[in-house]
């Protein structure tokens, strides 16, 4: 009897799997977030686009009014989808010594709380993870989280270089394909991201950035992920494509004047690789001002305005050549006197050319003397940096959006003023004109998800979205 | 001097009665009636016969001269002494049973003509409430007795035909994107078959049957044939049906948006009707259509047409001395209210059975077979038919779309509005669904007596079925240059298909004592061994593109379809005693005892012992000379425990292929170009998982005065359920979403009682007999595990199903306003209340009270009976109510007339913190945004308080007179009314209550997303036996 009774394990799954399959699934999490739900949102933040009056999908995001249930499924992905299947990567790697695929766990785990910090401030760190251990865990702040994923990253290097073992996960790995080189790049680009985040702030660290400035290793390849297929194919494409484009019909997202004017206005040729053209003949470039859809009543298409250029196997950008770039231009600017910045500068604007598969020669063309974007060296370090950031925020539409509003917050570059005191043409945001807030504030976090706080005891929701994350404090 | 008597005894509906008690009296001399209710017997003239058969009058007949005497006996008043099948398929007296069991007869079953057992039974048991999620044909109803006991799995009771467990599973989709529902397994049983249903409703007397039988079990005997009696019985109903509740519209404003009267507007926020012939709709080929701009009046209901339904019945039954046999054939076939025949069903039924008498073996089969085919029109958000129809504005009149082939302004490229809806008509007739499945299922027993108080038997019993479901939906592209090219209203098509195998096998086995001690003792027992195995597997596929028009395949498209595949074993063994003690006909004790092994545990819990012991008095019995007063008084008090299992594969942790959800909408899925992955499921592992255990008292009474014109069944009982098993939602920081968890404990406490009174009793004249049935249950979910402040049980992201420590189970949770420190309504720039960051609870989605209203009248052969339904409070959630005031056609849409309006004592928050008085008022521009604001998320929350005049019976039944000369031995003919009337609370103007979307289980206490409507029905059925 007790034999005839031993049939509860599940036929429909594998009993064990190679570590290097999880990897992926993890890679696919962020990837699939950071693509998909925070382009979307970050999109809008940044005022790349805005929500087409003719719909209404994401008008709770166009009018600063995005609930405690807003964030529930990226909430879940990052936590349930990337960071558990990190954790078996990095448990099992140990196991197996392979220091190469625990170190490159340890950088996606990093970059994973590290998105989760900065958008939604103290979120469970030190104990989280636990499963039934701890089903509750609380929250810690972001000013310790930061330091400790850094440490983290440390520890995995230090472990790397002691004994240095290539990850064994191959191809698997989709990001870099297990080139450890090209993943230390990315811990020190991480790293230096993480300290300049934190420059407004009492933790901010120029002897380490010197350090890794002088060590100067940084990103030279896009760290992207693709596994999308070419055909329109639902659940295989690019993420962005495969929500907003595809499944809910393209016709919610188009663009905001913010970034097209600002295109327009410096006859950047990024306009046509950022934006596809409307449906009007001739087919033109026209967006609206973020959130003014009061203006544009009746039933005016989507397909009037210029919407996203994201295809079908778009990949998803985690960090680039550009943004690296352009890391390094603020800290020699902040810590090094800024010698050196403009190269930077300059290189940030043409990978970020090169990443939107444009060439060197127009990108030169726009930063050589007496182009629009010409670097100009300042005494003056803020005036130095609105430069830096405003061709940051330029480079990272649909790359990064919501790196974008991240940099926009901490930095408050380019800044966003109100409705009818905007220069398009030197980088402004404006106050979306369809905000319900009032007092003219702007959103700076997210609620923590409904399932979070209903789950979590020892988590507390916020007041709202306009309570600053710990290193907005310029 | 003697001679023969011979005669017939008969039921009141005429059927014979076999085994009854025929005596001379005064004398030693009887007999009994054979199979064929016929007697005969020696006796004198002048002397009288007594004829006595338990739960019958006895009656009393002076012999003649004639040497025939029939009889017909009556039901003793509310059957207080009938028999009644108890577990295990054992025949007791009603009078030995400690604990609640109701049982219901063929007649009462049948008398409205309904095509499910469940529906059949709707109101004429205590404390139990049948749901049903929607009257759409072929659609689940649901049985909840004495409240829901269990927060995860299943709470529907085990259904027994002729001893052997049949499959209740359900087939429906609660998608929020097309909802859809092809019945549960109990639905393929045929009422027409069914000699009678005993429900077993505590724990005391369903523990034998194991941990399936946590929430009650429904016993069925199924009709048998009778010897050297040849019947031939033909029933046949039709019924027609229509649209019962179509919310209630706003009759002053129009199409249009923010005051605006714009022609391409999904809503009724446009300007006040002017009653002026005005144009609207698209231009197509330079021209457009003229309608004045005015209140259509029944709208939605003119878009519904009348529903048909058929049953036909027919059975043949006999035998010989020895062996009996029946063979039944039943047709039902319906098309509902929709137009067309995408919303119908049908099933075939074809039963065999027969029993048989060798020597000291009983035999005994039985073998159904069961077809069912039915398609269903999908409910829920986007392009589904009720969501298309519910956002047509007031003024437009939805019968001016239905050609949508011929009429270019009703093409789906021209049709009047871009922002996410069709033509209704385009949807009911290009998208559909298909179901189809074949069962069989069947028992074989055989007892061996061993000698005059032991016998031994074996029961087999098998139940099998296949079913295929076909959902697909048309492409929807609109075409270049047309007005809705490029808008949210963008469908690729797509096609889904699954094909599942269901089997179970059960065998029981049986050693049966029944010893009588002496005259007053006497002792029954039953041994017992069982062992169950059910397997199925189901595979499925799925593609989100259609290629070609008009034809739905996974091989018509580009895409790759997703194909899944699942298997699920589980067995259980059980041992078993169940012991009854009887004193002089007036005492009785049982005592059952169980222990079952479980696969689905951990090994070291997948033992479990329970059991129970109930006791009856019948103080009648005790005291024969109060009943001049009290005609019958039985007191019963039971206690039992039964332990619960779960589902297969929930204890140890899982790796899945990988599957990342993007935005809700779609995902990534492995393997994708190239690649694949696999990650870490997110269902914790749980290798301490304990089995539920329900333990149940329970205290009741029978008691009926004046020669049993009034009889009272009253029951109290308390049940709770420990280590609840629950798939425990688990906040995702702690690596997983969910675990298969004991979480805590749930209390029922309720009463049921049935009051029958015969008002006015005279067998030849007039009859009133008035019935209240009534029942309250309280379900608390009395623990909760520490870690937890509640759970979530289901409903939508915004507005949820939860748990709450010392709570009543199943509360609604929703967006609230915020408010400042001195409880001023906070509102945003437009002067629309903020939503709180934190949801509070709205309330009970539990009903205060259910109550039944029976009445009877007769007067000769013609007979009138009603029966109203009233459940008293709860709340559910209503996607009606929220769609209806988002396109501003809801009759609550109108607040202040639609003027500019300052939210009373309402304040900004211009900082975080910083509050000033709010002097902006909704205007016109901005009234739509107020109806749709979170903040008052609760107004989508109704009291799911109803009253139904639930059915309505007239019948006629021929005189053996006017029947003598035909072929009929018996023929009637009723007209049949079900739902006629609907009264619901003022807070409801927008639904029948009583649907729901999300099942029939706990999790459709939530609500409706957008259900189909329910229907009225009228019909007339006609029997004949000959």
């Amino acid at each position: 009897c007790e034999e005839d009774l031993n049939i509860n394990t599940d036929p429909n799954t594998p009993i064990g799997v190679d570590k290097s399959f999880v990897l992926t699934a993890a890679q696919a999490s962020i990837a699939t977030t950071m693509g998909g739900n925070l382009t979307n949102l970050g999109g809008f933040l940044a005022q790349y686009h805005t929500q087409a009056p003719s719909a209404s999908q994401y008008l709770d995001i166009d009018t600063y009014n995005m609930n405690a249930d807003f964030a529930n499924r990226m909430w879940t992905e990052l936590y349930a989808g990337a960071l558990n299947d990190l954790k078996y990567v990095k448990q099992v790697s140990e196991d197996e010594g392979d220091t190469g695929s625990y170190l490159i766990a340890t950088l996606l785990e990093a970059y994973t709380f590290q998105v989760l910090t900065d958008l939604f401030g103290s979120v469970p760190y030190s104990e989280a993870l636990l499963s039934q251990e701890n089903i509750s865990p609380a929250p810690d702040a972001g000013e310790e989280i930061y330091p400790a994923l850094i440490s983290s990253i440390d520890n995995a290097l230090t472990n790397y270089d002691n004994s240095p073992v290539d990850s064994s996960v191959g191809s698997q790995d989709v990001i870099y394909n297990a080139n450890m080189s090209d993943w230390i790049k990315f811990a020190n680009t991480l790293k230096l991201k993480m300290y300049l985040r934190m420059a407004y702030t009492t933790l901010a660290n120029p002897t380490a950035v010197n350090a890794l400035l002088a060590e100067n290793n940084f990103l030279e390849s896009d760290a992207t992920f693709s596994v999308y297929s070419e055909n329109i194919e639902e659940d295989k494409n690019n993420p962005f494509y495969d929500v907003q484009i595809a499944h809910l019909g393209d016709v919610n997202n188009i663009a905001s004047s913010s970034l097209l004017q600002f295109y327009t206005d410096n006859s950047d040729p990024r306009i046509d690789a950022v934006y596809r053209k409307n449906t009007a003949t001739p087919s033109v470039h026209r967006a609206i001002d973020q959130g003014d859809r009061g203006a544009y009543t009746g039933s005016i298409l989507a397909t009037a305005f210029s919407r996203p250029n994201i295809k079908t196997n778009t990949p998803v950008y985690l960090m680039t050549v550009s943004e690296s770039n352009f890391l390094q231009a603020e800290a020699l600017i902040r810590y090094a006197g800024g010698a050196g910045a403009g190269a930077k500068y300059n290189a940030g604007v043409l990978n970020s050319f090169l990443t939107y598969g444009l060439t060197a020669a127009e990108a030169n063309a726009l930063t050589n003397t007496g182009g629009a974007y010409e670097y100009v060296p300042s005494a003056t370090v803020e005036t130095a940096i609105r430069q830096v950031m405003v061709q940051k925020w330029a480079s990272l539409a649909y790359i990064n959006n919501m790196e974008a509003f991240f940099e926009l917050t901490r930095t408050k570059y380019p800044e966003i003023v109100a409705f009818g005191t905007q220069n398009y043409s030197i980088g402004n945001l404006i106050i979306s004109k369809s905000s319900v807030l009032a007092g003219g504030q702007t959103p700076k976090t997210l609620l923590y998800p409904d399932d979070e706080v209903d789950r979590n005891i020892n988590l507390t929701q916020k007041g709202s979205l306009t309570e600053k994350i710990w290193w907005d404090q310029k | 001097q003697e001679k023969t008597i011979s005669g017939t005894v008969s039921d009141p509906s005429g059927l014979p009665l076999p085994g009854a008690t025929v005596l001379v009296k005064g004398t030693k001399s009887g007999t009994s009636t054979d199979f064929d209710g016929k007697y005969s017997i020696k006796a004198n003239q002048g002397a009288t016969l007594v004829f006595s058969f338990v739960g019958y009058t006895t009656k009393e007949a002076r012999i003649g001269s004639s040497s025939s005497i029939n009889v017909q006996l009556s039901e003793d008043a509310e059957a207080l002494e009938e028999v009644v099948v108890t577990a295990l398929g054992i025949k007791r007296e009603k009078a030995s049973i400690g604990s609640a069991i109701t049982t219901v007869n063929s007649d009462q079953l049948n008398e409205g003509s309904q095509t499910t057992m469940a529906d059949a039974i709707k109101g004429k048991v205590a404390g139990v409430v049948i749901s049903n999620s929607s009257t759409d044909p072929g659609a689940s109803s649901g049985v909840i007795i004495r409240g829901f006991s269990s927060l995860g799995g299943n709470n529907q009771p085990l259904y027994i035909v002729d001893g052997i467990p049949i499959n209740d599973g359900s087939r429906f989709s609660s998608s929020l994107d097309g909802a859809y529902d092809f019945g549960r397994g109990s639905g393929d049983i045929n009422p027409e078959n069914i000699e009678s249903i005993s429900v077993l409703k505590g724990a005391s007397s369903t523990a034998l049957y194991g941990s399936r039988a946590a929430n009650g079990v429904i016993l069925i005997t199924t009709k048998k044939g009778k010897s050297s009696k040849l019947d031939i019985d033909v029933s046949t109903t039709m019924i027609f049906s229509d649209l019962l509740r179509a919310p209630n519209y706003q009759t002053e404003f129009g199409q249009g948006w923010d005051g605006q009267h714009y022609l391409g507007e999904n809503g009724s926020w446009g300007p006040r009707f002017d009653n002026t012939v005005q144009v609207w709709g698209n231009v197509v080929n330079n021209s457009q259509k003229l309608k004045p701009y005015s209140f259509q009046k029944d709208q939605l209901r003119n878009f519904f047409d009348v529903g048909e339904s058929y049953v036909t019945n027919v059975a043949i039954s006999g035998g010989s001395d020895n062996t009996t046999g029946r063979i039944s054939v039943n047709n039902s076939t319906s098309d509902g209210i929709y137009p067309t025949k995408s919303d119908s069903y049908e099933r075939n039924t074809l039963t065999l059975s027969f029993n048989s008498k060798l020597d000291f073996l009983t035999f005994g089969g039985s073998l159904n077979y069961v077809n069912t085919s039915g398609s269903a029109v999908a409910s829920g958000q986007g392009l589904s038919v009720i969501n298309n129809l519910m956002q047509i504005p007031t003024d437009i009149d939805i019968t001016e779309f239905k050609d949508y082939k011929n009429d270019p302004f009703n093409s789906i490229s021209n049709y009047y509005t871009p922002y996410g809806v069709t033509n209704p008509y385009f949807t009911l007739n290009e998208d559909g669904s298909g179901y189809l499945k074949e069962r069989v299922y069947g028992a074989f027993d055989v007892t061996a007596e061993i000698n005059s108080w032991s016998s031994i038997g074996y029961r087999f019993g098998i139940d099998s079925y296949t079913d295929n479901t076909k959902v697909w939906q048309a492409i929807v592209k609109p075409l270049p240059g047309t007005p809705n090219f490029g808008s949210s209203t963008l469908d690729e098509g797509s096609y889904f298909e699954r094909t599942s195998i269901f089997k179970q096998f059960n065998h029981d086995l049986f050693y049966n004592l029944s010893i009588e001690a002496n005259e007053k003792f006497m002792i029954e027992s039953t041994f017992g061994f069982n062992y169950n195995d059910r397997f199925d597997t189901s595979i499925s596929s799925s593609v989100s593109s259609q290629d070609i028009p008009d034809y739905f395949a996974l091989t018509n498209s580009t895409n790759t379809p997703i194909t899944s595949s699942v298997i699920n074993k589980r067995r259980l063994y059980g041992v078993f005693n169940s012991t009854t003690l009887s004193y002089n006909d007036m005492l009785y004790i049982t005592a059952n005892i169980r222990n079952d092994w479980y696969s689905t545990l951990p090994v070291e819990n997948r033992s479990v012992l329970y059991g129970g012991v109930n006791g009856s008095w019948v103080a009648t019995n005790t005291f024969p000379e109060i009943k001049d007063v009290i005609s019958y008084a039985k007191l019963r008090v039971g206690y039992g425990e039964t332990g619960v299992d779960t589902d297969p594969y929930q204890v140890n942790p899982v790796i899945i292929l990988g599957n990342v959800d993007n935005q809700g909408f779609r995902s990534l899925a492995f393997p994708a170009n190239g690649t694949n992955a696999y990650e870490i499921g997110n269902r914790a592992a749980n290798p301490d998982l304990k089995p539920e255990r329900r333990k149940e008292f329970e205290i009741g009474t029978e008691l009926s005065f004046l020669k049993n014109r009034i009889s009272i069944d009253f029951t109290y009982y308390d049940a709770k359920v420990e280590n609840q098993i629950l798939s425990l939602p688990l906040a995702a920081s702690s690596g997983y979403t969910s675990q298969t968890a004991n979480i805590g404990v749930i209390s029922n406490k309720g009463i049921e009682a049935l009051l029958k009174l015969g008002i006015f009793n005279n067998p030849d004249g007039f009859n009133w007999d008035t019935t209240l049935n009534f029942s309250t249950n309280d379900a608390i979910l009395e623990e909760l595990d520490d870690r937890l402040d509640q759970v979530s049980l289901g409903g939508l992201s915004t507005t949820s199903l939860v748990a709450r420590e010392g709570e009543p189970l199943a509360l609604i949770e929703g967006s609230v306003p915020k408010r400042d420190d001195n409880g001023n309504i906070v509102v945003d720039a437009n002067g629309i209340p903020v939503a709180s960051s934190e949801k509070e609870v709205y309330g009970d989605t539990q009903y205060d009270y259910t109550l039944g209203i029976s009445n009877e009248f007769s007067y000769k052969n013609l007979s009138f009976a009603f029966t109203f339904d009233i459940r008293q409070g709860g709340l559910m959630f209503s996607r009606t109510a929220d769609i209806t005031r988002f396109t501003g056609n809801s009759i609550t849409t109108t607040l202040n007339d639609r003027q500019p309006y300052i939210i009373p004592g309402s304040v900004q928050e211009v900082s975080p913190g910083v509050y000033q008085t709010n002097t902006t008022a909704i205007d016109t521009e901005h009234w739509d945004d107020y109806y749709r604001a979170d903040a008052i998320a609760r107004e989508n929350v109704i009291d799911k308080s109803f009253v139904k005049l639930r059915e309505v019976i007239l019948s006629y039944r021929f005189s053996k007179k006017i029947i003598g000369k035909t072929p009929f031995e018996d023929l009637s003919i009723s007209l049949i009314g079900r739902n006629l009337l609907l009264f619901t609370p003022e807070s409801n103007q927008f639904i029948d209550p009583e649907v729901s979307t999300f099942g029939t289980d706990l999790s459709s206490q939530f609500g409706e997303f957008s259900a189909n409507p329910s229907t009225k029905s009228l019909g007339v059925t006609l029997k004949a036996r000959f």
